[in-house]
């Protein structure tokens, strides 16, 4: 509110120049350099205006305004009665119809025009018309500066950036839309990602282009609706593209907003006093503490998930026994407890559920009387009958042997 | 073990300075079907494929300390296929770089009268045993899954039993020596089949 006050506030001088009239006038021919193609004079190359006044009063080209703006001061708004008796006007100004007025080759000049849609310079000329009957806040004057045509110059080249970036962002959103609503039965899911990697890299530019630090601040635009009309309005419908039929008290809030509402902005300046109430050094310090518990959290899930994958094998039994590949290594490289006629080595397979075995074979080893029921090989000379049982089976232990194992443990006991 | 004379090296074209790389292990018997599961999945699309062989190994003693060793290989289950004679170099473990044991490999096929004719050249059987289980291939890498059966009496290869209740899990590839890319491959092969089978480099000589 501050800032329309401030611009919108009368000047002290020039009681002269305080109204102004921007009624059915032609605009002046002399305004510009005449023979030129008016359509595309770039509005930067416009004559420098005499008094540039505040730069509240900026040309909004949009044809279908940035949802986002929003209206601060209504204080532009002209009575009907005063845009009705306009009849010989122009029903709008449209924006692409700007330049042919501004070139002095446009039709009369719309009692209906919003102010927004008015540079501020021919503002200036149009005051100097004297036409009374649509009164405008005075402005306040100020010399022409160099510093303010360069802020014009960047506003008018931001704005045009803003407005090709969101045009392409329209254009995808409506072939996308297109294509869901006409092409959803072949469609295909890639295409659909690749529609939105294009929507979202057009927002991402359009991001930039508001955050790039030649861009001004936006919102410190105001724009001022001059007229409100509760008619249908057929070129604003066609601008729309058949969105805003009427340029009403409806819409026109919503329509011309430059800045969020004051409760979203309350709520924003709260967050950065907040913010900024935290001192550096604290603030380093919950950064710290933050990422310190991220970190941990992190860990923590990981090492989760690591023993959820193990834990899931862990009722798996054992897949592979080390001493099996190394015996059946052994075997292949070196026949190592294949030949029944050589002395095998004492390693026999360890294999799980057989525990023991080899401790009741040196029990047993002692015993001279084994008997080696079965045994193949009787005709090698045996070394031992240890070297017999390890040679044989070692699931399948014969039956003799255990009985005399039995009977060798019992012997102390017998003595 | 060491590398024979040249002489008694059999030179046929190029198949002298093949290597052969090799990663070594073992699953258990309960655990084959899903190794063999996981390996249909990993390897090239064919036929699942059986052997049963009955491996010789020959010594030949001369005036070296370690003797020369062949190998004779035969199938038992399919008929008029010919022998396969191999000679294995000394096993090269290498260092961390290279993840495969390398030895020198030499394979020929033979007629069916090979234990005669290395009998009268002075080999004699050293052991012999049966091996029996399923081939994979995935490129030129070559996967044996197989059971290793000691046989009880010498030359029958009927009664034959177990070694052990694994089956012994063999990664091989047969390359021009020098081509040490190759065991990054099987590196990576045998990384898919942990922790169902560990797969490493084994050197024969710490089993002695």
């Amino acid at each position: 509110a501050q800032q329309s006050e401030r611009s919108i506030s009368p000047p002290a001088s020039g009681e002269k120049n305080g109204l102004r009239g921007c009624g059915a006038a032609r605009v002046p021919a002399d305004a510009t350099r005449p023979g030129r193609p008016p359509a595309r004079r770039p509005r930067s190359r416009l004559p420098a205006p005499p008094a540039p006044p505040a730069r509240v009063l900026r040309a909004q080209r949009c044809a279908r305004p940035a949802p986002h703006l929003r209206l601060r001061a209504l204080r532009g708004i002209t009575q009907p009665s005063a845009a009705a008796r306009a009849s010989e006007a122009d029903p709008l100004l449209t924006p692409d119809r700007l330049p042919q007025y501004r070139a002095g080759t446009g039709s009369r000049w719309a009692g209906q025009v919003p102010i927004s849609l008015i540079g501020g310079q021919n503002l200036q000329k149009l005051g100097n018309r004297k036409r009374k009957w649509l009164r405008l806040p005075r402005l306040p004057q100020c010399s022409p500066s160099l510093l303010v045509q360069r802020e014009e110059k960047q506003l008018e080249a931001s704005l045009d950036a803003l407005l090709s970036q969101v045009a392409d962002l329209k254009n995808s959103l409506g072939s996308f839309i297109y294509k869901l609503e006409n092409e959803y039965d072949r469609l295909t899911w890639p295409s659909v990602l690749d529609s939105f990697a294009l929507l979202s890299g057009q927002l991402n530019t359009l991001n930039k282009v508001l955050k790039h630090e030649k861009t001004p601040l936006f919102r410190n635009q105001v724009i001022i609706p001059l007229v409100l009309s509760p008619d249908r309005d057929e070129d604003l419908m066609r601008q729309t593209e058949g969105r805003v039929p009427v340029f009403s008290h409806e819409v026109v809030p919503d329509h011309l907003r430059t800045k969020p509402d004051p409760e979203v902005e309350e709520q924003e300046k709260q967050l950065t006093t907040d913010a900024a109430r935290i001192g550096a050094d604290a603030a380093q310090k919950q950064i710290q503490s933050l990422n310190k518990m991220c970190s941990n959290l992190l860990e923590k899930i990981s090492k989760e998930e690591r023993e959820s994958e193990s834990g899931g094998l862990r009722p798996n039994k054992q897949t592979f026994n080390p001493a099996d590949t190394n015996a059946l290594v052994a075997a292949v490289a070196f026949g190592k407890g294949l030949s029944n006629w050589r002395p095998s080595g004492s390693s026999g397979p360890g294999q799980p559920g057989q525990p023991g075995a080899g401790a009741i074979l040196a029990g047993a080893s002692g015993l001279q009387q084994v008997q080696m029921a079965g045994a193949p090989g009787q005709q090698q000379p045996m070394l031992s009958g240890v070297q017999m049982a390890q040679a044989g089976q070692p699931g399948k232990m014969p039956s003799g042997i255990k009985t005399n194992i039995k009977s060798a443990s019992m012997h102390p006991y017998q003595r | 073990m060491e590398a024979p004379p040249v002489t008694m090296m059999p030179v046929t074209g190029g198949t002298i300075n093949m290597m052969e790389y090799l990663l070594q292990g073992s699953v258990l018997d309960h655990s084959l079907e899903s190794l063999i599961h996981r390996l249909r999945g990993l390897c090239d699309n064919m036929e699942p494929e059986t052997f049963l062989d009955h491996e010789m190994v020959f010594l030949l003693k001369g005036q070296q300390a370690s003797p020369f060793v062949l190998r004779a290989r035969r199938s038992m289950d399919r008929a008029g296929t010919p022998w396969h004679l191999r000679y294995l170099g000394q096993p090269e473990m290498g260092d961390k770089n290279r993840h495969a044991l390398v030895r020198n490999c030499v394979d020929i096929a033979t007629s069916e009268n090979l234990t005669d004719f290395l009998m009268e050249m002075g080999f004699r059987m050293d052991h012999e045993f049966v091996a029996k289980g399923h081939l994979f291939r995935k490129g030129i890498m070559k996967i044996m899954v197989y059971k290793i059966y000691r046989i009880l009496v010498p030359g029958n290869t009927d009664s034959i039993e177990a070694l052990s209740l694994s089956y012994l899990v063999e990664l091989s590839v047969v390359a021009p020596a020098g081509q040490d890319m190759v065991s990054d491959d099987m590196r990576n092969f045998a990384e898919q089949l942990k922790p169902l089978v560990h797969l490493e480099k084994i050197d024969p000589k710490r089993l002695m």
